[in-house]
């Protein structure tokens, strides 16, 4: 019995120790950035390019969920990332989770670039975490000839007289949520409790109407729009254009009552190994040309003012993916609820239930 | 010391013991490791709060537990209470569906060659060796509007023109049933093929009907078969929620969603670990009184 507690025992510390030398070995290169990303969301000629311009090998480690990768860096230590790439509603968490620091701006002077909507933003109203990568829409992708995309309004789903055909909502509860409080005329980022119960109301008010299929994510709701089971549903931007693409009888709109943005932004890791690595990085994205080529590659919006000038004309004048201004005035970015979170975890649950 | 005699040869009570202990020590390393140690983590973690920032916060109180039968801040609504009792609902049909099935599946099993069984039960285990959310996927091409399914339901105007058999509770108990059939089927058989047919004859020749003799000639003896067969049916049901999800368009939410909720979106892992734990002591003393009530005799 004791041989087995010594063996086991000398595993463990031999598992602990094979740890600590792996993390020493990460840390004595610093000839490597390591960037935590999104699967599928960088042009992969841009490893090559970026080692042959900056010197720094790119290691990319991907992820596929937001709450999957704060659990990555809250588990296995932020010293193992330089840039991590996230949505704007998580930055205000991970910097009181403490995964994130401050970026010194004088080290990343492409800065200059990126476009006046993502100044001051309420994800960042500092400027000093966050860069912004590529951004997003969310909106209603719907089969209908008959309908302006500019004049479209939430009662489209919500109004039972006007809807005209099947139609699904977005499986997000805080996506949700704000949209029906942006279609009952309140602010997105409200945390008014008789206003979220007013948002509750209007979504279960959609629920009983016949023509609603039910709750799904983005994707989903594109393929069910795209597969006629569906005559409407709410999706973003990236998923509208790939099914426009696919059949040009679709059309996006956002909302005339408002909708809101996204950014996905590059973050500096509260332990980054190579923060030179990391600003070089940062800086590499935001050249206008490379911008404009990873922009085109994802066939996302960017954040690149400078890119704009560069990207062709088909591409920049596409409304799905870069909305007009008026658009854009009506759009909001999303805020951290902070201790509101419960209410709108229960709203989102009253949602479901009922 | 006393000196006893064991499997033939010759050991003492301590020997034996230490023996017995280095044995089972493995075992109980891992059930303690793996789970006794979690589940004293997750049952403390309930009593704990959220941080304004979905961190941990550790001062104790039952607010999770008065959370869980429905105070809320939109004041008392049962909708926990709800999305339980819906989840039980779900889960004591698919396994009542799946005992029916798998009865007569696991007698026709049971009256083939040797060969022939081995290669019904590869037909009946090979599906649940793909991946739950890819079998789901393949029922919703199945059930869409543009398959054979469809325009049969159609023919018989069940449904209307462009309509498709899912998403609805129809389809979700397509996808439960078929996802937990076979381990239903398995413990049936097992049984089917211990069945003392003796006693069935005994049965027939004290003049027993049809219905009698099944009752106390076969019924009874299977009951153990079929007592594993719920429990394997039931408890993973209960947690189940991909499948409804898929299936049933996300319309209405499951405990599965809510727990999933709670360690994904809400970041409110206290809260889930209250539900968590609950779920988990729904589930022991379910079969608790499963094991007094039907198998007094026979678990």
């Amino acid at each position: 019995m004791k041989k087995i507690l010594l063996a086991l025992a000398m595993f463990t510390a031999a598992c602990f120790f094979a740890g600590c030398n792996e993390e020493q070995k990460s840390s004595a290169h610093p000839d490597k950035v390591t960037v935590m990303i999104y699967s599928e969301y960088i042009d992969p000629e841009m490893l090559t390019d970026f080692q042959m311009k900056t010197g720094y090998k790119l290691q990319l480690e991907l992820y596929e969920a937001q709450e999957e990768m704060i659990g990555k860096l809250q588990a296995s230590g932020t010293s193992q990332y330089d840039v991590i790439i996230a949505s704007d509603v998580v930055i205000q968490q991970m910097i009181h989770l403490g995964l994130i620091q401050p970026i010194d701006t004088s080290k990343v002077p492409n800065r200059v670039n990126i476009a006046d909507q993502f100044k001051n933003a309420s994800y960042d109203p500092t400027n000093s975490y966050s860069i912004p990568y590529l951004w997003g829409t969310t909106g209603i992708l719907y089969r209908d000839a008959d309908v302006d995309p500019m004049k479209v309004s939430y009662s489209m789903l919500f109004d039972a007289k006007q809807t005209k055909g099947k139609f699904s909502l977005l499986e997000e509860s805080r996506s949700m949520l704000s949209m029906a409080l942006q279609a009952k005329g309140y602010d997105a980022n409200s945390t008014d409790q008789k206003q979220i119960n007013e948002a509750v109301e209007y979504i279960l008010q959609a629920k009983k109407d016949p023509h609603f299929l039910g709750f799904d994510g983005s994707v989903g709701g594109k393929d069910k729009v795209l597969s006629k089971m569906d005559w409407a549903a709410i999706v973003f931007n990236g998923e509208a254009m790939a099914a426009i693409e696919e059949d040009s009888t679709l059309q996006f709109a956002i909302p005339t009552e408002g909708s809101f943005m996204w950014v996905d932004a590059m973050l500096l890791s509260s332990k980054a190994p190579n923060k030179e690595g990391a600003y070089a990085f940062m800086n590499y994205i935001l050249d206008a040309k490379i911008g404009a080529q990873l922009a085109k590659f994802i066939n996302y919006a960017t954040p690149n003012k400078a890119s704009l000038e560069v990207i062709d004309e088909e591409f920049k004048s596409n409304r799905v993916i870069n909305p007009s201004k008026e658009e854009i005035d009506r759009m909001v970015f999303l805020k951290d609820p902070g201790d509101a979170a419960r209410i709108f975890d229960e709203a989102w649950t009253i949602v479901k239930t009922r | 010391m006393q000196t006893e005699v064991f499997e033939g040869k010759l050991t003492t009570r301590a020997r034996m013991r230490k023996f017995g202990v280095l044995l089972t020590g493995p075992g109980m390393l891992w059930l303690i490791v793996f789970l006794l140690l979690p589940t004293i983590f997750l049952m403390v973690l309930a009593f704990a709060q959220r941080g304004s920032y979905g961190s941990i916060n550790w001062d104790f109180s039952f607010e999770n537990l008065k959370r869980l039968v429905g105070f809320s801040s939109f004041g008392w609504s049962p909708d926990n209470l709800l999305i339980l009792w819906r989840s039980l609902k779900i889960a004591v049909v698919t396994t009542v569906l799946c005992i029916a099935f798998g009865l007569p599946m696991a007698f026709w099993i049971a009256n083939h060659g040797k060969s022939m069984r081995a290669f019904l039960f590869a037909l009946i285990m090979v599906p649940s060796c793909t991946n739950l959310v890819i079998r789901t996927s393949a029922w919703m091409t199945l059930l869409g509007p543009d398959m054979f399914p469809a325009d049969i339901a159609r023919f018989f105007g069940i449904i209307g023109a462009g309509d498709s058999l899912y998403p609805g509770s129809f389809a979700v108990y397509i996808g439960m049933v078929s996802s937990m059939l076979p381990f239903a089927v398995l413990p049936l058989y097992t049984s089917v093929e211990r069945l003392d047919w003796g006693i069935v004859e005994a049965s027939r020749d004290l003049y027993a009907g049809p219905i009698r003799t099944f009752y106390h000639g076969i019924l009874s003896q299977m009951m153990p078969g079929i007592i594993a067969s719920v429990i394997l049916t039931l408890v993973p049901s209960l947690g189940m929620y991909v499948i409804s999800d898929l299936l049933g368009g996300g319309k209405y939410m499951l405990i599965g969603n809510l727990i999933q909720q709670q360690f994904g979106a809400a970041m409110d892992w206290p809260f889930g670990a209250m539900l968590g734990s609950v779920l988990i002591i729904c589930s022991v003393v379910s079969l608790i009184i499963f094991q007094r009530v039907g198998g007094k005799n026979f678990v």
